[in-house]
């Protein structure tokens, strides 16, 4: 039985003699939220893309649900859902039309989709909206259309980068009650979020990357067992600079 | 008229500079093709209104005067302000200033400036006609209404748009599409303005061919390459309308590259097939059946070689630069090779040509131009079998 739905194997990339990641390895299992946390730069959203097939890594391995994204990417694209950095829609498409794309590229049957579809665009507040073009939604709408996209067709594993950003509290909540009964279902999600605290009751595994090496992994329960926070183990893996020098301010 | 000097200066160096980006000599090589294309048609009209019969000077004249008012009222494709309204709207500047700006941003283009001229020569060429005082102040009434109209687009429109937002609905259950991926495709190419542009050749070189007697059939190849030419940076680049956060929505969709190649291919070819559909049943209406399905033939076959040239063409990186936009070719870095191909088309025309005339008169007329597309298709099909995402797009930088 397959235990691990997420396998990397010293992932590395390299963009102009800059190592970006470096010697990633990473085990997930089936099941699991797992968040993938890090200040700006160090290397997350490169990680995600070459999870995906949107960058090829330098060297190291890829396994999702045991099979590799370099050599069978198709299957392993048909088993993901997947909310990039730019969200990756197209401007000219409204949200309904989104939605029937998705349908279209991934065979999903025209009952599951008319079910699932209605209920998404509920969950999001975005059925009196959905005849919007893209280019014409807000930001926290993209983003929520982005999510829709993701979770439609019911993958097997989650990949969401910061998918809490430019959403309001409440739909935080709903998204994190969504993602947890897929999670019970089965589903692995794995996220990018600078929001600990709101994700600090979410997740249930953490690894923290600086500067594309992973310096701590764990998981929150071990935390909890030690008396630490989220936030706290995080902190201590960087240094916090002093308060910045702006006397002119104000 | 001192406060708007720096701004007319800004606004040409802004423009210049722009302009000195984007081109490169294959760019100047192929809008020197077309130009030399639209020159020899313009000159046959002119020669028609000064020498031809009556009745065919007057509808020669109609028709050069429905191309300028067209030339005009499509300034904002042919002349294409460089600075967008968001852009102008960031710096301080009050309306007059702005209006001036767009004003002199899109006077200055030689294109402009050469519309002018042709006006100007169409109104003096109009003498030669009867009655040339009522002729000539109709045909200044129509030229300035349409480039007031031109130039008022020009200004006002920050960027063509077709699709707009569907009226809001409530409730109802989101509706699904055969081959949406189709759809969005078509689409995605409609918001160019080059389709139009092909369009409205199509359409006048058929008016032409209806009113006029300057065109005939053999001679329909001109036009049909000028609307080629148009096509062929979306030939070239397929995946150029996309940015890179929309190319990543391609990549992460569980189909084969070939298929959404193939996709975007099959929209292009319904685009371009409709745009040459006026010149092509302005053509069909003095032919019989055999010459039709030649012609159908040879126009499939136009089609199979721009893809063919597209996908010969497209991996490599000068290629993947070549944006369509506002009715004109664009992209820093074209190949050269690009020129050599566009090139070895129009020199391949005559020779085809010739080819035909030995067989002319038997099955020979249709047989060739079958087992010319024949081996094109296999040809094409045999190169989108092996296409594979170009590695630059799966391996550039998170930016």
């Amino acid at each position: 039985m397959l235990t691990s739905a997420i396998k990397l194997e010293r992932l590395t990339k390299t963009f102009n003699k800059t190592v970006v990641v470096n010697e990633l390895n990473l085990n997930i299992p089936c099941g699991a939220i797992f968040g993938f946390l890090g200040p700006n730069g160090a290397g997350k959203s490169t990680t995600i893309r070459m999870m995906v097939g949107l960058t090829m890594p330098d060297h190291g391995n890829v396994l999702l649900m045991g099979k590799s994204i370099q050599s069978d990417p198709l299957a392993v694209k048909s088993m993901i859902g997947v909310v990039p950095d730019e969200m990756a829609l197209f401007e000219y498409l409204t949200i309904e039309e989104h939605l029937d794309l998705i349908r279209s590229v991934f065979d999903i049957e025209e009952e599951a989709y008319r079910l699932r579809s209605v209920q998404l665009l509920e969950l999001f507040s975005l059925n009196v909206e959905k005849g919007k073009l893209a280019r014409n939604c807000s930001y926290g709408m993209k983003k929520k259309l982005s999510l829709a996209m993701a979770l439609l067709p019911n993958p097997r594993i989650l990949i969401l980068d910061e998918p809490f950003e430019g959403l309001d509290p409440i739909m935080c909540i709903l998204l994190k009650r969504a993602l947890k009964r897929a999670a019970a279902q089965g589903t692995t999600v794995f996220l990018t979020t600078h929001l600990l605290h709101s994700v600090s009751d979410f997740i249930e595994q953490f690894g923290i990357i600086r500067s594309g090496t992973l310096v701590k992994t764990g998981s929150i329960s071990t935390l909890a067992h030690e008396g630490l926070t989220l936030e706290d183990t995080y902190i201590r893996e960087f240094e916090v600079p002093e308060n910045a020098r702006l006397e002119w301010l104000g | 008229m001192a406060r708007l000097k720096p701004i007319l200066r800004y606004a040409r160096m802004i423009d210049q500079r722009a302009y000195a980006i984007k081109r490169s000599s294959a760019e100047k090589g192929v809008e020197i093709l077309i130009g030399f294309a639209i020159a020899t048609a313009l000159f046959r009209q002119f020669e028609t209104i000064a020498m031809a019969p009556v009745l065919i000077r007057l509808s020669a004249a109609r028709l050069l005067i429905l191309e300028l008012v067209a030339a005009w009222v499509l300034l904002p494709s042919i002349a294409p302000v460089t600075i967008p309204v968001r852009l102008l709207a960031f710096y301080p500047l009050t309306w007059k200033q702005k209006v001036v700006y767009r004003v002199a941003s899109i006077l200055q283009h030689w294109r402009v400036f050469a519309i002018i001229v042709l006006s100007l020569l169409s109104v003096a060429v109009l003498v030669r006609l009867p009655h040339p005082a009522v002729v000539i102040s109709k045909a200044v009434a129509a030229l300035v209404i349409a480039a007031s109209v031109g130039i008022g687009c020009a200004i006002v429109l920050p960027g063509f748009r077709i699709v707009r937002d569907r009226r809001a609905t409530n409730g109802a259950i989101p509706k699904s599409h055969k081959y949406p991926l189709l759809r969005k495709e078509i689409r995605c190419y409609l918001r160019t303005l080059d389709f139009y542009f092909a369009l409205s050749i199509s359409l006048f070189a058929a008016l032409s061919e209806f009113y006029g007697n300057w065109l005939s059939p053999a001679k329909a190849i001109v036009p049909l390459l000028i609307i080629a030419l148009l096509h062929i940076p979306a030939f070239l680049n397929p995946f150029g309308l996309e940015d890179s956060s929309q190319l990543d929505r391609y990549l992460l969709t569980p189909k084969p590259y070939s298929l959404l190649l193939a996709t975007k291919h099959m929209a292009l070819a319904i685009l371009f097939l409709v745009s040459t559909l006026p010149l092509d049943v302005s053509l069909a209406y003095q032919m019989h059946f055999l010459q039709i399905s030649t012609m159908a033939m040879e126009t499939c076959t136009v089609v199979t070689s721009c893809l063919i040239v597209g996908i010969s063409l497209m991996n490599k990186p000068h290629a993947q630069e070549i944006k369509m936009d506002a009715g004109k070719i664009s992209g820093s870095n074209m190949s050269f090779l690009f020129v050599m191909q566009v090139a070895v088309l129009v020199a391949a025309i005559p020779l085809c040509e010739g080819v035909t005339t030995l067989y002319a008169g038997g099955l020979g007329n249709f047989l060739i131009p079958s087992g010319i597309l024949c081996a094109a298709t296999a040809t094409y099909l045999w190169l989108l079998r092996k296409q594979t995402w170009p590695a630059s797009r799966t391996n550039n930088s998170k930016t």
